[in-house]
C-alpha cells in the first residue's frame, strides 16, 4: 500500500500524503513519483503542471514544507501551488477562538482605566469619563457609557458598536475616530449601531438594517 | 491592634487635611486612641490646622531614617488628654527619603498602640500618594461637588479598588454649597454617589467657620453651632458603627402665597 495518492482534477494534480504514514518514507515516495513521471524539459513554457500537496490530519513544519518546495523548484515544468492540511496548530486555533470570542464585562471602568479585549465585547457596566474600553471585535453597550469606546482595534473596519452611545466622548472603530458632541449626539441612540461606511467614516443606522 | 485609614482625594484643596483633623479629633473625643500621620512631605499643614506646629521636634523623616524612635516623634494634642497624637511631616526633607517599606513599618508600629491611624495623603497620585495608600487598611475619599474633583476621585477610587484594601473606600462629599444645592446649580449628591459607586460616609457643607477654626488651630467639629462640625461628628460616629441618618438637607423651596395659589404641583 502506498503512502501517497496522486489525483487529478480541474485545478491540476493533488498529491495526498497519508497522515498515518511515516513522513520521511512518504516524502521519498513523493520524490520517486515525480521523478518517475519522467518530465522532460519541454520548450513549451505554457505547459506547466500544477500540484497541490494535501497532508490531511498532518501538519507539516516549516522545514518539511521548505524541502518539498525546494524539490519542486528543481522542475521548471512543475509548479507547487499550495501545501494544505485539514488541521491547524493549537496555537493558531487558540488565536482564532480568541478572535471570535464574546467577552462579557460588568462593573465600573473608572477614570484612567483601560480594558482591552480580544474578540467581541458585551459591556453591561458603566464606563466613566476618561476611561476606555477597547475590543478587537464589535462592542455591544448596555450600561451608562461616558468615556471612549473602541471597536475593531486596530484595523478591523467591519466591527460595529451597538447601544446607546450619545453620552460617550469618543467612538472609535478601527482607525476612525468620531468625537461625540452635543451637535451629533442625537444620532447615537439606543436602537442604532455605528459602523464604518464606504467613505471610511463612521455612520449610524437602525438596528434592523444590520447585516453581518 | 488598630486600623490605618488614608484620607485621599487626588485633587488638591478639597479638604483632605481638614477632614483628617476633624475626624481624628472627634474620634479622640469619643475615647478612641488616634494618631494622625501627615505624609504630605514638604507641604505639611496638618500640624498648622491642629495648632501643633510649635510642638514639633522630630518628624516622620527622622523616624524613617532611624534618628529617633516613633514615640519620640509623636506630638501629643493637649486638648484631648492622651488620646490624640500627631506624627508630623518634614518640611525640609525631600519626599523621596520615604518609601513604602519605611512608611509601612512606622504605620504598623503605630497600629499596635492606637485604635486609628489617620493618614493625611498628599494631593496627586504619584510617589507620596502611593506610599500613603499602600499601607492603609481603608480609605476616605474626599471630593467636592464639582466635575474636576469628582473625576479625580474616580481615578483614585479606581486605583484603590485595584489594591484590594481590607475595608472598601468610603466617600465624603465636602464643601457642599447650600445655596447652589437650593438653586439646583450644583452637582447632585445622589449623582456623585451613584457615579463613584462607593458607600457614602457623610456630607459636609461649605462653611466659613471651617476655615476660621483651622486658622485658630482648632477644629470646627467642636463648634456646636456649626453644621459642618455636626457633619464631622456624624462621620466619625458612623466610622465607629453608629447608624446616623444622612442629613441630605432636602430643602423644600419656600413657596409664597401666590405660589400656593398658582403653584405647579
Amino acid at each position: 500500500m502506498s503512502d501517497i495518492i496522486l489525483k487529478g482534477d480541474k485545478n491540476g494534480f493533488s498529491v495526498i500524503i497519508d497522515a498515518k504514514a511515516n513522513y520521511d518514507s512518504a516524502f521519498k515516495e513523493l520524490k520517486e513519483l515525480i521523478m518517475r513521471q519522467n518530465v522532460k524539459s519541454t520548450t513549451e513554457d505554457d505547459d506547466v503542471i500544477k500540484f497541490t500537496i494535501k497532508t490531511g490530519n498532518r501538519l507539516l513544519n516549516d522545514d518539511q514544507k521548505n524541502s518539498i518546495r525546494d524539490f519542486f523548484d528543481k522542475f521548471p515544468q512543475l509548479e507547487l501551488k499550495d501545501i494544505q492540511a485539514d488541521v491547524e496548530s493549537k496555537q493558531k486555533v487558540a488565536e482564532i477562538l480568541k478572535e471570535n470570542k464574546t467577552n462579557v464585562e460588568s462593573g465600573i471602568v473608572r477614570s484612567g482605566q483601560k480594558l482591552d479585549y480580544e474578540g467581541d465585547l458585551i459591556f453591561l457596566g458603566n464606563l466613566h469619563r476618561d476611561a476606555q474600553i477597547c475590543a478587537t471585535g464589535s462592542v455591544y453597550v448596555l450600561g451608562q457609557v461616558n468615556g471612549i469606546v473602541q471597536a475593531g482595534y486596530p484595523d478591523k473596519t467591519d466591527a460595529v458598536v451597538f447601544g446607546n452611545l450619545k453620552d460617550v466622548d469618543q467612538l472609535r472603530i478601527a482607525d476612525v475616530i468620531e468625537i461625540v458632541t452635543d451637535d451629533n449626539k442625537d444620532d447615537f441612540q439606543a436602537g442604532k449601531y455605528a459602523y464604518i461606511d464606504d467613505l471610511h467614516s463612521i455612520s449610524v443606522d437602525d438596528l434592523q438594517n444590520y447585516k453581518r | 491592634m488598630g486600623i490605618s485609614i488614608v484620607v485621599t482625594s487626588g485633587k488638591g484643596g478639597v479638604g483632605k487635611t481638614t477632614t483628617t483633623a476633624n475626624v481624628s479629633t472627634v474620634l479622640a473625643s469619643l475615647g478612641k486612641k488616634v494618631c494622625m500621620v501627615d505624609l504630605d512631605i514638604g507641604l505639611r499643614n496638618l500640624d498648622a490646622v491642629m495648632g501643633l506646629t510649635n510642638r514639633i521636634v522630630y518628624n516622620i523623616v527622622d523616624v524613617a531614617q532611624h534618628r529617633v524612635v516613633v514615640s519620640q516623634a509623636l506630638v501629643r494634642d493637649p486638648h484631648f488628654e492622651d488620646n490624640l497624637y500627631l506624627l508630623a511631616a518634614s518640611q525640609f526633607a525631600d519626599k523621596y527619603v520615604l518609601d513604602k517599606a519605611s512608611v509601612g513599618n512606622i504605620v504598623n508600629e503605630l497600629k499596635q498602640r492606637f485604635d486609628f491611624v489617620m493618614i493625611d495623603c498628599p494631593a496627586g497620585i504619584e510617589y507620596g500618594f502611593q506610599n500613603a495608600v499602600s499601607i492603609a487598611d481603608g480609605a476616605l475619599v474626599v471630593t467636592n461637588p464639582e466635575v474636576a474633583s469628582v473625576s479625580d476621585a474616580d481615578r483614585v477610587v479606581g486605583i484603590l479598588e485595584n489594591m484590594n484594601m481590607p475595608i472598601t473606600p468610603h466617600l465624603i462629599i465636602n464643601r457642599i454649597r447650600k445655596n447652589m444645592i437650593n438653586d439646583g446649580t450644583s452637582m447632585k449628591i445622589d449623582d456623585i454617589v451613584n457615579h463613584l459607586g462607593i458607600p457614602l460616609l457623610g456630607i459636609v457643607i461649605d462653611e466659613d467657620k471651617v476655615i476660621a477654626a483651622s486658622n485658630s488651630g482648632r477644629t470646627v467639629a467642636f463648634d456646636s453651632y456649626s453644621d459642618a462640625g455636626k457633619s464631622y461628628q456624624n462621620i466619625a460616629r458612623r466610622m465607629l458603627g453608629e447608624s446616623i441618618p444622612l442629613d441630605l438637607f432636602n430643602h423644600t423651596k419656600k413657596v409664597g402665597f401666590w405660589g400656593k395659589v398658582f403653584g405647579r404641583k
